[in-house]
């Protein structure tokens, strides 16, 4: 009786946000027909965007998006994860409270508040010194990286990105890493292991699937992120892959041009790139399930 | 392979301001069979887990007095945790296999962070530990898939096979069949009766008919405490203590 109520309600309201993503999607669609019309699928590819004469296309907004969450990711990842590990394992009490309470303290900043971190401070420091330093390290031949200019650029946005996932994934690996069971650990330690080769072989790849749920969550989180983007990505309006220049983002045009576009075909454009945002977070989702449906055979 | 002797010395672990192990000296000899048996809570686990030095990492505890391996004091400066659990292994209650592993990455993980590389050695290795551990004519065809695809008795083997991989001395098994069905059991205390010859075995067990069929030498624990030590026949036939007699006739426990 009670278990049919229940799934009854929990059926019920799972339709709804079904229902809700459904309605989502089709005004989405509506509202971004004219697009569609005009250039079909090419709009994706289209690299123009020029308001005056009416020209619009996507893929300025899609890569900025796709370069900057990418790099927020790769630079994010590894250092949650070693936070995670400092935490569960190695962190004396000391070290480990202060620490929790910065992440969680960091997982709660508003996003405008990075965003103006972002112009007064990390900005002025983009420009005056890591870029100069990865142009003249190594990592400047990479062809990501092209001459250093001005500091509201692809990678400023990207650090703020990372700096934003970090207390998300962190703080989920750090869950995953505490729910490995014990015995687990001790196993790999009464082989005669170190504990750093318990966490790293052992207790990691029993929460590999968790990591890497963490690790999408972080990302869309970055996808979905627009006000400390905006505030610091440069929103130029050509396509780019250089990091160093400035750039744009699927979240940060919608932001800055939706209240001022003038023509229907402007807005359509802009609803167009929302859709096609919704349709990628929907597909990163849809990866990451299948994804930790795969791995999670053995672990978490 | 010379099995080693262990040995304590008013040994006491405390958790937080509880004692749970209360000062005991206790043998045990190389190439045979020790059983640790005693009413739940009683402190075996505790006791066993000191061997190892298992209880480096839990944060509560602390462990007090002295543990020999051989001549060496393990907790005063004698050998690294790391060193030790190499030639300590343990067998823990539940089969407690690596999941992501396969069967044969179960067995060589450990040999090799220990630095064995040769996959002709690392072959060999695997095979000689699971007939060791009588389970090699059951997985030999599947040797790289999921150890998590083998049923308990089996999962519990294979980690007899993994401890006996790091060529410990000493083997520390805590209750290695209570999770197990009879038959799996039996595989189990037949494996143990293999294994006395080439190591030094310390089994903790609630089943006293288990202590019985597979040891040479029974200690009884009550309360934290060494109540009586020695050769099983006597302490199931004849024991000193009348607390062990209650004991051991089911008239407390
Ligand atoms: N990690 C721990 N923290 C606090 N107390 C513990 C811990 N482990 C065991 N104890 C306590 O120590 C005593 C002995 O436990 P244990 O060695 O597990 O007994 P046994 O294995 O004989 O059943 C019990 O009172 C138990 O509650
Ligand atoms: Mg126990």
């Amino acid at each position: 009786m009670g278990g049919s109520w229940f799934r009854l309600t929990t059926g019920a309201l799972a339709c709804l946000v079904l229902i809700t993503a459904g309605l989502i999607f089709y005004e989405l669609w509506m509202g971004s027909r004219p697009a569609w019309e005009q250039w079909g699928l090419s709009f994706i590819w289209r690299t123009e965007w020029n308001p005056v004469r009416g020209e619009f296309g996507a893929l300025p907004f899609i890569a900025g998006t796709l370069l900057t969450s990418g790099m927020a990711l790769v630079i994010a990842l590894p250092v949650s994860l070693g936070i995670a590990i400092l935490l569960t394992e190695f962190a004396p009490r000391a070290v480990r409270d202060p620490l929790i309470f910065i992440v969680e303290l960091l997982a709660a900043v508003p996003s405008v508040v990075f965003g103006l971190w972002g112009i007064f401070v990390l900005a002025p420091v983009v420009q005056g010194t890591v870029m100069p330093f990865i142009a003249g390290s190594p990592l400047g031949y990479l062809p990501i990286f092209g001459e250093p200019g001005a500091g509201y650029t692809l990678l400023t946005a990207s650090l703020i990105l990372a700096i934003m996932i970090i207390p998300i994934i962190a703080s989920l690996s750090r869950e995953v890493l505490m729910t490995v069971p014990r015995d687990q650990r001790e196993g790999a330690l009464a082989l005669g292991c170190t504990r750093w080769e318990a966490m790293r072989h052992v207790v990691l790849a029993y929460g590999r699937a968790g990591i890497f749920s963490a690790a999408v969550l972080g990302l869309g989180r970055a996808l979905g992120e627009t006000m400390a983007t905006t505030m610091t990505i440069g929103n130029s309006l050509g396509l780019t892959f250089d990091y160093f220049e400035a750039g744009n983002s699927m979240t940060a045009i919608i932001a800055n041009e939706l209240r001022e576009a003038a023509s229907e075909i402007h807005v359509a454009s802009l609803v167009a790139i929302g859709l096609i945002l919704f349709a990628l977070s929907f597909v990163l989702n849809s990866i990451g399930r299948l994804i930790i449906g795969r791995v999670s055979r053995g672990g978490v | 392979m010379m099995p080693e002797r262990m040995q304590t010395k008013d040994l006491r672990v405390y958790f937080g301001k509880t004692e749970a192990v209360k000062g005991v000296d206790m043998e045990i000899r190389p190439g045979a069979v020790t059983a640790i048996i005693g009413p739940s809570g009683c402190g075996k686990t505790t006791f066993l887990r000191s061997l190892n030095r298992m209880h480096d990492n839990t944060r509560s505890a602390r462990v007090t007095g002295h543990v020999y391996l051989g001549d060496r004091d393990i907790y005063n400066g004698g050998m690294n945790p790391v060193e030790l659990r190499i030639r300590v292994g343990m067998v823990f209650q539940r089969p407690n296999p690596f999941p992501t592993m396969s069967i044969r990455e179960n067995i060589t993980f450990a040999p090799r962070r220990h630095g064995m590389r040769r996959r002709s050695d690392l072959q060999d290795l695997v095979e000689e530990v699971l007939r060791q551990a009588a389970l090699w004519d059951e997985v030999k065809d599947r040797l790289d898939d999921p150890a998590t695809g083998l049923s308990g008795g089996q999962q519990q083997r294979l980690c007899i096979a993994r401890a006996l991989a790091v060529r410990p001395k000493v083997l520390l098994m805590d209750e290695p069949a209570s999770a197990l069905d009879p038959t799996a059991t039996q595989r189990i205390e037949e494996l143990i009766f293999d294994l006395k010859a080439e190591y030094t075995i310390a089994i903790v067990t609630h089943n006293m008919q288990q202590a019985a069929r597979v040891s040479d030498y029974t200690a009884f624990f009550y309360m934290g405490e060494l109540i009586e030590f020695g050769e099983t026949d006597v302490i199931f036939t004849n024991p000193k203590e009348a607390q062990t007699e209650a004991y051991i006739t089911g008239r407390f426990g």
